[in-house]
């Protein structure tokens, strides 16, 4: 049964696949205008981009915040914010502005904003795990100030050779946020600006990659058997965050990954082979994590790395006498719920008592900051290179330590796939050691109708701006 | 017991007796239609939750069969037996259970796998033996009780549940559909707000579920789901309990109150009743004390008034009689010692006047012996004129006699001082008290210490500086006894009558009058002095005052 | 569907099909194979030749074979995508030939598939397996027909002619330097590029270092006017935001900037530039055009690309609109016979290839982003006929352009080709008379 459960989803994915090169009828060239309507499924949008892991939350935060530059499809990088983005040394880049781009409530777009944003990923107070993708930088991307040469112009060096350092720069984390003074959210530039109500944004005629093709978006938070109705009903265009059978876009990229992160000292040394021997991640992945979910047995999620199942661990002993834990999830995702219980009650068989605990993201970040947890479930948007997406997962596994041994011998490589073997080399090998267990991978799941158009970019991201409506 | 006091208990006797007999019938009954209203209660709680408990087996069963023909499980079963598995299959079971208001929901395959669950949908993929069991179970044994894992806050529980089982077959291919409600504590709930009592379900040897309160003492009844579960319904006797024990408190306390109020009552007119009786009482005893004239100052009507009046003509009439029997009492008395006076007097003129007469005599015969008939003449005469002074001594100290002024006096304490004052006594003179305190007489001090010195003063000489003198002062029938006895020769029997009359001694230089002023001092004590000669010889003076009435 | 019905009659009346024994065996084979793969009535049929007229009689045969096995037939037009046309015509099987005269066999080779499309299924593109099947017959061609099939075949053919390391946002072409031959003019984001009617680069003009307008422009869009007679070439840059006119000093083979505007030359027209207002920050512009000094004239809405055809008298025009549709314009702009054709691509243009003064119709593939791309050569008419297509390898057309280039009056197509590298090649495409 399940090896024809495994066909199906096989089948399934390839359809999604087909749909992704999504033909537009009648429309030779992308037509200006019109209004897409979007339904956003998740609960309320998190306060900051840095905690927009989901990949719905990434794409509203898109709307209005983006950074450097965007990853496209062909491992392209295109420049955003940035005019020029080049190597200027084996270990010094530069990069420039665009001119003349402004942020509302922030004035014109400066090398200070771009380091204010990335240097509060190092904060205590809003610590993230992305944070590892500045690590290469001279003080591991604390203190950038140095860096801005100019209003418009960043000189970043980096501490050892580090080729990947653009494409880690476009991940949606790393998108230009500055605190204004009005009010608590951070302000941005994006292709849409927000107006004066909340559901509608308008195009942004200053957006350095030229206007959206979309006059404005118009966003409306339902839940998901709602917006699929609208959606069937033709009074929404696009669902973002739920997957309807017939017109369901899945970008194959699934980037998106959960770890289960443990405390060793808390749950005991043989935990990580009780959790293989009892939960089948297969079966986790198809029935408990969101649809457009794949299983993910190693440290980088199989769109970075190809996946090789551990071997069947044997079945482990119940333990006579386990200290009972309690499993911190994100109350906004509600598909963490129904993996957590699964995980609950499979490791209940084996004797843990686990609590469940459903707490916010940015609480949850915190404890992970602090290292207050015995277990989490913690999602990241991987970026989409496995150099930059191995020093994520493991400054997320807590091991920010090892970042100065691992990633120097990564960077060491000059060659693209060279690099790429070396990474995930050295992810097959640190899997063991780190306390995270890699659960499985997401992709952006929409539901659109086929009357507008929408590409999906290299992190998997849907990219709205070159959103358009085809013909009538 | 005075008679107010009897008045006013037989007005409360009055009250309570009909209380008393009242309260334990009224009690009693009470109690029972107390008790068999709870009766009522419980039983039909107990009805009631029975039907609920029917109503939720047949929600399992009527929720197993709607569901196993619902079109939902027809189509899943399809996708079943064609091998697609939606995604949605996870919360299939939840959504189906809670759209058909039931807590326990499993879809299994033929194998026991669980396909979908809805009360805890992380357990899909897992066989689960217990709700395979009761799926295989042949119908009519409906619903089964098992016990459940569900979703916990720290694991899954287990709890028990009453489930039935129906198949759906989609070609060869067989899905299960397990149905049923928990045994939880929204059961629990929902049966103790029906019932009002506390509810308990315990199963496997530990409470499972727990709702409501009932302070003890309780009544329970359980009913069993044999062998996972029992639910124990208790219900509280405390408000009857506590209903009897505030009508107990109300009738004591209005018991209390009556009888109070009889109590003050029959005080009250006891006290209105009593009153002039009281007054007669006192009058009455101090008229027998000997206060004359005492009237009764009461107004009083009918019988008791009837009665004052006459006490008061009484004692008018008493103290007339009485003046009148001193006055002649007084006179003979001057009688009698006129009577005694002369005669003493006229014994000792009788020798005067012979002497006298010899001498003349004598002188005119001009006797050789005059001289010495002259001397002894003289000497006579002497002598007569002596006694015939000490006499008149006598008597006019027995005239002098004052009327003693009454007063309350210790005998004990007197008859102490007595012997402290008396003079040193010689040795070979035992003294001997036996004196017994706590009395009281009405005496004139003065006068009985006198007494006592002279009682004293007789046994002395009695016994002649050698033998023992007891005093004692004891109780008396007729009141006080204070007695001084000597180890003396005693009083012959001829002379015991005589010895308290005013001339009479055997002392030589006597004048008799000692023990009769002592005998005139007891009489108008209202006492007397007696003489006894005591088995072991000697004399023996007894002094016998009235007790002083006890206050 | 009447519209395709109306095609193949028109198709049937304009040639009359020639008793050619070949084509008839070769239909009734083809035929045969249909019906015996069980295919579904009702039956599309897609026929593509060379040759207009063997496609059409070729399809008519076909039709009439498989009308007499009660197959419910049905010709579509070629330029439409035929399975999109065949669920649209309620087909459910369609059929997809290709015909060639190759060395004397006249070969048809498709395939049958089925386009039922359960109704439930809403949109998805739902295939069940039966029938699909490859078909594939020959016959030996007659004589005949190597000449039917040949006459009024146009070969088209396409090279390269240019290439630019980023994309093109307008093309052009005039006789910049009065040699009677045109050059083609070039716009880009960086630059502006002259070259000679052989490719040479005769000019450029840097734009880098020039700022960027306020409203960025999301692709490289604009509009290029070359003015013969004045030496001048007029441009609209929608990075700039700004028009420039530039005279071109052939001797030197510079480019001097003569006055800016805002104005954006769209088009020529018999005697003058066509001006228009671009809208900022879009490729589009519009809806008013006009000559200087004259009153202006609303087009029906804001226009892509509007193209004129110079050598007809009177001139044609053409205004290609967001979404495909356009409107033929025969006369003067402001009163003119008008009609509207659908299904345009981004790149189109009027060019006259034989220089009879019958501009054709070229256009890309009317699909956003076609892989691949397809370039059409349509006879411009209330119902343009398709004459010729031919898929490109690569790149997509986003400009159509025509020029003289070696002064015959017979123009060719200037296509600017946009590559998945970023890239852009300017590719010619000249028509081959039958031989």
């Amino acid at each position: 049964m399940s090896s024809a459960r495994v066909s199906i989803f096989a089948a399934a994915a390839a359809f999604a696949h087909s749909l992704w090169v999504q033909p537009a009828d009648a429309a030779a060239r992308a037509k200006y205008g019109g209004t897409l309507r979007i339904a956003f499924t998740g609960p309320e949008a998190p306060p900051d981009p840095s905690l927009a892991d989901a990949p719905s939350d990434a794409a509203m935060f898109r709307m209005s915040y983006e950074g450097l530059c965007r990853w496209q499809r062909g491992d392209r990088l295109q420049p955003v914010l940035a005019a020029e983005m080049a190597q200027a040394g084996p270990r010094a880049w530069r990069i420039s502005l665009v001119d003349g781009a402004k942020m509302r409530g922030a004035g014109a777009l400066t090398a200070h904003h771009v380091a204010q944003s990335w240097t509060r990923l190092s904060q205590q107070a809003t610590l993230s795990p992305y944070r590892a993708l500045l690590y290469p930088l001279r003080g591991e991307g604390r203190q950038l100030e140095g860096s801005v040469f100019s209003p418009s112009l960043l000189e970043l060096s980096t501490s050892f050779a580090w080729p990947d350092l653009l494409a880690s720069l476009c991940h949606p984390a790393l998108a230009v946020a500055v605190p204004t003074r009005a009010s608590g959210t951070p302000t941005g530039l994006g292709p849409f600006v927000s107006t004066s109500r909340d559901e509608l944004l308008e195009q942004n005629p200053n957006f350095p990659l030229g206007r959206p093709y979309a006059d404005r978006l118009k966003i409306a938070f339902v839940n998901g058997r709602r917006a699929l109705r609208l959606l069937s009903l033709g009074q929404v265009d696009i669902v973002l965050g739920e997957a309807d059978k017939t017109a369901s876009i899945r970008s194959p990229i699934a980037l998106y990954a959960t770890y289960l992160a443990f405390k060793p000292e808390r749950t005991g040394a043989e935990f990580r082979g009780d959790f293989e021997s009892a939960v089948d991640r297969a079966q986790l992945t198809q029935f408990f994590a969101p649809a457009a979910s794949v299983p993910m047995f190693n440290l980088l999620p199989p769109a970075l790395m190809p996946q090789s199942a551990t071997a069947a661990s044997p079945a482990s002993k119940r333990r006579a006498s386990a200290p009972p834990l309690t499993l911190l999830y994100d109350q906004a995702l509600p598909e963490q719920r129904l993996v957590a219980e699964r995980i609950q009650v499979r490791l209940h068989d084996l004797g843990y008592r686990i609590a469940l605990k459903p707490v916010s993201r940015s609480e949850l970040r915190n404890r992970w900051a602090l290292g207050q947890f015995d277990l989490m479930l913690h999602a990241v948007l991987m970026p989409p290179l496995p150099a930059p997406a191995l020093a994520v997962a493991i400054e997320l596994a807590g091991g920010h330590q090892l970042l100065a041994s691992e990633l120097p011998a990564i960077g060491a490589e000059p060659e693209g796939p060279r690099r790429e073997l070396k990474a995930r080399e050295r992810a097959m090998a640190l899997a063991a050691q780190l306390p995270l267990i890699p659960l499985y991978a997401q992709s952006a799941v929409l539901s659109a109708s086929p009357r507008w158009y929408l590409p999906f970019d290299g992190q998997g991201l849907p990219d709205f701006d070159d959103a358009f409506a085809v013909g009538e | 017991m005075r008679l107010r006091t009897q008045l006013a208990l037989a007005f409360a006797c009055l009250a309570i007796v009909p209380l008393a007999l009242v309260l334990p019938w009224a009690l009693s009954n009470l109690r029972r239609t107390l008790t068999q209203g709870f009766d009522a209660r419980v039983a039909s709680a107990m009805i009631a939750a029975q039907s609920v408990l029917e109503q939720v087996s047949k929600a399992s069963t009527v929720g197993a069969e709607e569901l196993a023909d619902s079109p939902a499980l027809e189509d899943f079963a399809r996708e079943v037996h064609d091998g697609r598995a939606a995604p949605s299959t996870t919360t299939l079971g939840e959504r189906l259970m809670k759209s058909r208001g039931l807590s326990v929901l499993s879809l299994l395959d033929s194998q026991g796998v669980t396909l979908s669950s809805g009360h805890l949908p992380a357990r899909l993929g897992d066989r689960d033996p217990t709700l395979f069991a009761a799926a295989e179970q042949p119908p009519g044994r409906e619903p089964m009780p098992v016990m459940v894992e569900v979703r916990g806050d720290a694991g899954p529980l287990r709890l028990p549940a009453l489930v039935a089982a129906r198949a759906v077959d989609y070609g060869d291919t067989r899905v299960w559909v397990v149905a049923g409600t928990l045994l939880d504590s929204r059961l629990a709930e929902e049966l103790s707000r029906l019932t009002g009592a506390e509810v308990t379900i315990a199963g496997s040897g530990s409470t499972l579920a727990h709702a409501g309160a009932a302070d003890p003492p309780n009544a329970e009844k359980t009913i069993d789901f044999p062998p996972i579960a029992r639910l124990t319904f208790a219900f509280s006797r405390a408000p009857q309990v506590s209903a009897e024990r505030g009508i107990l408190r109300a009738f004591v306390l209005i018991s209390g109150l009556g009888l109070l109020l009889a109590v003050v009552a029959g005080w009250v007119v006891a006290r209105h009743l009593t009153r002039p009786l009281e007054a007669l009482t006192a009058a009455t005893r101090q008229l027998a004390a000997g206060s004359l004239g005492v009237s009764v100052r009461e107004d009083s009507s009918g019988e008791v008034g009837d009665l004052v009046a006459s006490f008061n003509r009484m004692s008018a009439e008493l103290k007339s009689v009485t003046e009148r029997l001193i006055s002649s009492e007084r006179t003979a008395a001057w009688q009698e010692v006129a009577r005694r006076l002369a005669h003493e007097i006229k014994n000792p003129l009788t020798p005067i006047q012979m002497s006298l007469e010899t001498l003349a005599a004598a002188r005119g015969g001009g006797s050789a012996e005059f001289d010495r008939l002259f001397n002894e003449g003289v000497k006579a005469m002497l002598e007569e004129v002596e006694r015939l002074r000490r006499i008149v001594d006598e008597f006019s100290r027995f005239a002098r006699l004052p009327k003693p002024r009454l007063a309350a006096v210790d005998p004990a304490e007197l008859v102490r001082q007595v012997l402290a004052l008396y003079p040193a006594r010689a040795e070979g003179v035992r003294l001997k008290t036996e004196i017994s305190n706590g009395m009281t007489v009405q005496a004139d001090r003065d006068l009985l210490t006198q007494v006592l010195m002279n009682l004293l003063k007789n046994a002395d000489e009695a016994i002649g500086g050698e033998g023992e003198i007891a005093v004692r002062v004891r109780r008396h029938p007729d009141g006080v006894a204070l007695e001084v006895q000597d180890s003396g020769p005693g009083v012959p029997a001829e002379h015991r009558s005589r010895v308290f009359e005013p001339d009479f001694t055997t002392k030589p230089d006597g004048s008799g009058l000692g023990l009769a002023i002592a005998s005139r001092i007891c009489q108008e004590h209202g006492g007397r002095l007696e003489l006894d000669a005591p088995a072991g010889g000697g004399a023996l003076f007894r002094l016998v005052l009235p007790a002083s009435p006890e206050r | 569907m009447r519209r395709l019905l109306l095609l193949a009659v028109g198709a049937m009346a304009s040639s009359p099909p020639a008793p050619l024994p070949s084509a008839n065996r070769l239909a009734a084979q083809i035929a045969e194979r249909i019906v015996g793969q069980g295919a579904e009535p009702p039956v599309a049929i897609a026929v593509r030749s060379n040759s207009r007229a063997l496609t059409d009689g070729f399809a008519t045969l076909l039709a009439a074979d498989l009308a007499r096995a009660k197959m419910g037939p049905m010709v579509l037009s070629a330029s439409a995508d035929p399975i999109q046309a065949a669920r649209a015509g309620g087909a459910r099987s369609l059929v997809r030939l290709e015909l060639r005269v190759e060395n004397g066999q006249l070969i048809a080779q498709g395939d049958l598939l089925g386009t039922w499309v359960n109704f439930w299924s809403g949109k998805a593109s739902t295939r069940p397996p039966e029938p699909a099947a490859i078909l594939r017959a020959s016959v030996n061609a007659d004589a005949d027909l190597a000449a039917f099939a040949a006459e009024g075949n146009h070969e088209f053919r396409r090279s390269g002619f240019a290439s630019l390391p980023v994309r093109t946002a307008a093309l052009a072409a005039g006789d910049l330097d009065g040699d009677g031959r045109d050059e083609v003019v070039a716009l880009t984001d960086e630059e502006l590029v002259v070259f000679a009617a052989d490719g040479r680069v005769l000019a450029k003009r840097d734009q880098r270092r020039q700022a960027a307008s306020p409203t960025p422009c999301r692709e490289p869009a604009g509009a290029v006017v070359v003015l013969p007679g004045a030496h001048q070439v007029a441009y609209y840059s929608c990075r700039l935001g700004k028009a420039e006119l530039l005279e071109f000093e052939p001797g030197q083979g510079t480019l001097k900037l003569v006055e800016t505007g805002d104005a954006a030359p769209v088009a020529r027209s018999a005697d003058a530039v066509l001006w228009a207002k671009a809208v900022p920050g879009q490729n589009t512009f519009g809806p008013e055009i006009g000559a200087k000094d004259q009153t202006p004239f609303t087009l029906g809405g804001i226009f892509w690309t509007l193209s004129s055809g110079l050598s007809s008298t009177p001139p044609v025009y053409l205004a290609v609109f967001p979404g495909g549709t356009a409107t033929v314009a025969r006369g003067a702009v402001s009163d003119s016979e008008r009609w509207v054709l659908r299904e345009l691509g981004a790149g189109s243009g009027l060019v006259d290839f034989d220089g009879r003064g019958m501009p054709a119709l070229v256009t890309s593939s009317p699909r956003y982003r076609p892989e691949p791309e397809e370039v059409r050569v349509l006879q411009l008419a209330r119902l343009p006929v398709l004459k010729w297509s031919e898929v490109l390898p690569k790149g997509q057309i986003l400009q159509v352009t025509s020029a003289d280039l070696d002064g015959t009056k017979r123009q060719a197509a200037l296509l600017g080709v946009w590559m998945p590298d970023g890239s852009s090649e300017i590719q010619l495409m000249r028509s081959i008379p039958p031989q």
